[in-house]
Formats: C-alpha cells, sequence, structure tokens
C-alpha cells in the first residue's frame, strides 16, 4: 500500500494522523493581515497538560506534529513541549516566523527538537515589502541570514509566502531569493479574513493582475525544474487524488487543530470547537464528540457539492473552514472560491456568493 | 542472505519516526524526506525491536503470532530488517 492510500485510509476510518498545535498567540513580530484572534481569550494549556495531551496524541497513533502560534518560539515552554515531542516520537514541523533563530536558538531546536521541517514566514523580496508586512524593521535581513544559519548547521528549511498587493509586484524576486538561500517556496494565493471573522486583512488581498503574475511565474519557475514531463490536467489530477474516499477533506477526520486555550478544532482554518482540554482529554473528544460526527459529516457534504460543480468546483480549492470563517455556513461559496471557479472558466453555474 | 547475528538488536534511527497505523506500519526518513510503509507483519516486526527483542526472540514470535515455520520467519524477519537498515529506518543498538 502506498502512503497516499494510507492517507486516504485514515480520511476514511476517522484515524488520527496529524495535529497542529497552536502554542501561544503572542508574537515578536506584528503582521498586519495576521489571521490570529487577540481577542480570544481563556485559561491557557499548562505545561503539565501538554505533556499528557502529547502522550494522549501519541497512544492514539498520530505521526505530524505541527508547532506554530502565533510565534511558537515565544512560548515560554518552548522547547519543553517541542522535545518531549520528539521525545514520543512525532515529526515535527515548526512553523515559525524565523526572527528568533538565531544560531543557539537554531542549535538548540537541531539537538533538542530534531523537526522534520522548519517553515518559515518570507513576505517579499526586498526589506521594504517583508518589513512593510511586519512591522518590524529589519526583520527581513535578519530572516535571510537566520536561514542561512538553519542550512549551515543542517536543519531542513522551507518558506511560505502569502501572495497579497504588497508583494504581488515581485513575485519573480521572491522565488529567485528563495532559489539563492536553497529553500522551497510555498505561496498561498489567498488571504483569509481573521479567525473571528473579521475581514479587515482582505485589504491586502492580490488584485486579479498578481494572481494572473503569481500563476504565470509558477509556471515559469517549475517548467525550469521540469522539463519535459507532461501534467494531466489540474482536474484530472484533483480527481485522482480524491478518488478513493468520499470525504472533501481530512478536517476532523486525520487532522485537528488545538489552540492556546485548549480548544480542539476541525483544523487551523475550521475555528468551531468540537470539545476543550480543560473539560476533557482528548481521547474522549476524538472518540465521542457530536460536534466532530457533524463536521465529519459536512466533508462529505462539501464534497458533494462541489462535484455537483464540475470541474469548476474541484479547481476552487474550497475549504469548508475558510467557508464557515468568511460567513458561518462551511458549505457557502466565499469569495476567492468563487473567483477561482469564474476563472476555471467552466462554471455555468449561479452562485449564491457570501 | 543477510549477515545479521540473531542475537543482534536493533532501534529505530534517532533521525527516522515511526507510527503503526491499523494494520500497517509508517517510517519517515525525516534526512531523506522518505516515506516507507511496511505491512502488518513488518510493523510487528518493527514493534518487536522497538520492545528491545533480538532478532532470534522475533522471529519465535512471528511463528507464534502467524503460524508460520521457523525458516519462513527467519527469511522474512532478516531480508526486512536488512532492508530497513539500508533505509536508514532502523540502527544496530
Ligand atoms: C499565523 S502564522 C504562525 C506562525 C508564525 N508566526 C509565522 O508567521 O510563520 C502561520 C502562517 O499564516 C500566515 N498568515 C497569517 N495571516 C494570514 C492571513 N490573513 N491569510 C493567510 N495567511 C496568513 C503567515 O504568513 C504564516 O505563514
Ligand atoms: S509572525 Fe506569524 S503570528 Fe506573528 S504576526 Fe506574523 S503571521 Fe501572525
Amino acid at each position: 500500500m502506498s502512503y497516499s492510500d494510507t492517507v486516504k485510509r485514515t480520511w476514511n476510518d476517522n484515524r488520527l494522523m496529524s495535529v497542529l498545535l497552536e502554542l501561544t498567540y503572542a508574537c515578536n513580530l506584528d503582521c498586519t493581515f495576521c489571521y490570529n484572534d487577540l481577542s480570544l481569550g481563556g485559561k491557557r494549556l499548562s505545561l503539565a497538560q501538554y505533556r499528557e495531551l502529547l502522550h494522549d496524541l501519541a497512544s492514539l497513533g498520530v505521526l505530524n506534529l505541527s508547532l506554530t502560534g502565533g510565534e511558537p518560539l515565544a512560548h515560554p515552554h518552548f522547547f519543553e513541549i517541542a522535545g518531549h515531542a520528539r521525545d514520543l516520537g512525532f515529526v515535527i514541523r515548526l512553523k515559525t516566523n524565523g526572527h528568533a533563530i538565531k544560531e543557539a536558538v537554531a542549535r538548540r531546536i537541531r539537538d533538542e527538537v530534531d523537526p522534520f521541517l522548519v517553515e518559515v514566514s518570507i513576505h517579499g523580496a526586498t526589506a521594504d515589502t517583508h518589513d512593510r508586512q511586519t512591522r518590524v524593521p529589519g526583520s527581513f535581513t535578519r530572516l535571510l541570514a537566520n536561514i542561512r544559519t538553519m542550512n549551515s548547521i543542517g536543519l531542513r528549511v522551507k518558506a511560505n509566502s502569502v501572495l497579497t498587493r504588497w508583494n504581488e509586484h515581485e513575485v519573480e524576486e521572491l522565488l529567485a531569493v528563495c532559489d539563492d538561500l536553497d529553500v522551497a517556496l510555498q505561496i498561498d494565493p489567498e488571504v483569509k479574513p481573521r479567525d473571528n471573522g473579521d475581514r479587515s486583512t482582505l485589504a491586502v488581498e492580490a488584485s486579479l493582475e498578481g494572481q494572473a503574475r503569481y500563476r504565470r511565474a509558477l509556471e515559469a519557475h517549475s517548467k525550469r525544474d521540469v522539463g519535459v514531463t507532461k501534467d494531466p490536467s489540474p482536474a484530472a489530477a484533483r480527481r485522482t487524488n480524491m478518488a478513493g474516499t468520499d470525504k472533501h477533506c481530512g478536517a476532523g477526520s486525520n487532522n485537528i487543530a488545538i489552540d492556546p486555550y485548549g480548544s480542539v478544532l476541525p483544523c487551523v482554518q475550521w475555528r468551531v470547537s468540537i470539545g476543550n482540554l480543560h473539560e476533557r482529554r482528548v481521547t474522549e473528544i476524538w472518540a465521542g464528540s457530536g460536534m466532530l460526527r457533524e463536521v465529519r459529516e459536512t466533508t462529505k457534504a462539501a464534497r458533494r457539492k462541489l462535484e455537483g460543480l464540475g470541474d469548476a468546483g474541484l479547481l476552487s480549492n474550497f475549504c469548508p473552514g475558510a467557508a464557515h470563517t468568511y460567513s458561518g455556513d462551511p458549505l457557502a461559496i466565499y469569495p476567492p472560491a468563487a473567483q477561482r471557479m469564474a476563472a476555471s472558466g467552466r462554471t455555468r453555474v449561479r452562485l449564491t456568493v457570501v | 542472505m543477510s549477515t545479521e547475528t540473531s542475537t543482534q538488536h536493533y532501534r529505530v534511527d534517532p533521525h527516522a519516526r515511526f507510527r503503526v497505523m491499523d494494520d500497517e506500519g509508517i517510517f519517515v526518513l525525516q534526512d531523506a524526506g522518505e516515506v516507507l510503509v511496511v505491512n502488518e507483519v513488518g510493523a510487528f516486526i518493527v514493534e518487536q525491536l522497538k520492545a528491545e527483542h533480538s532478532l532470534d526472540e522475533v522471529i519465535t514470535s512471528i511463528t507464534e503470532r502467524y503460524a508460520v515455520d521457523a525458516e519462513r520467519a527467519r527469511l522474512d524477519a532478516s531480508s526486512l530488517v536488512a532492508e530497513l537498515l539500508r533505509a536508514g529506518a532502523i540502527t544496530r543498538s
């Protein structure tokens, strides 16, 4: 059996495989578009609760653990939590802004956490653009230096970026900067609303021309690497990926997210609580949450709905979590998904866009 | 044919990760960025090795659990161990 078959089976069998922990919403940067809801309050999980949680997740057979935030390194017990996760055998991905990872910290991460991957966020190809987003002067220069340090001591680094109105004019340079640093770059073309539904972050959404420029730049970049292979059409590729399951995604089926206050969510984007760790252990929530059952049914309904829309639906990159954040309805088509459907040029369905 | 001795012990390589998922086992080879899936018997063998059983002890467990003869179990276990060693999924301890 291949790994992708295994992953599909985890969707179908509701087998928890990947967990994302938002350790804190504290951060040493101050990105204008950050989706974190800083007004959210509650009782933070203690170190003892994190230890118990990690044991429970290991006993459930969870393989992948992502540590994020806020800035995960800003958590006062980051190294205890991440080191404990390492001892329990998780494949750890650290999602960080990279700002604090100078050499001594990088070495501690390598030696005490041994992550599979350190994912850093880069917001542009120049200091002007990046620092405008982070609102911390010097953060770009420092990030680049820290990436070089991480590379030099043998940490595996990947860069993530979000396409915005502020960086869309330099997307080719951004790809070149990452090539130069020898790190893979993944660009998310979609700015999300804040977790509480506040849409002010969308002020920096990329323009339609920016989106088109990004697609062209990616294509040119991948052609350079790939050469002669002929890819199937994107819709065909998506169909192949979706074969063998009746769900749209693994939210609440093979993955969950947990916020700093113990709320368990079906996915980092789907901000509906399926239980709280201050009240129940994750093993109980996983075994018996009514809300979780509802979420799983919703992923099936999303699948049926998108299939009903043909190729356009398949290419919409629809996310029930994002839909929920936009309108409270995880099945409602939201503006960026509608835009992608329109761009696919094949939709003849009238859509009510929230 | 494997050169592994029957009293040898093994452990998951420090840079690899291993989890049993129902009836199969998954290794993530962090350095290579690769995933290796082993079947139910393979997952059982790795669990036994992780529990610090020697190759000989593992072979005995396989014969008991899967009702196969010792020669068959020895061949299967030795070739899996050799393959996992080559892939960097386990090391001798
Ligand atoms: C919230 S951050 C947490 C981890 C870490 N502080 C960082 O910046 O990488 C996780 C990722 O979400 C991205 N992000 C933040 N706000 C976003 C938004 N409104 N829409 C899309 N992505 C966003 C960040 O750029 C980052 O790559
Ligand atoms: S660095 Fe990450 S958590 Fe901090 S403000 Fe930026 S996106 Fe938000």
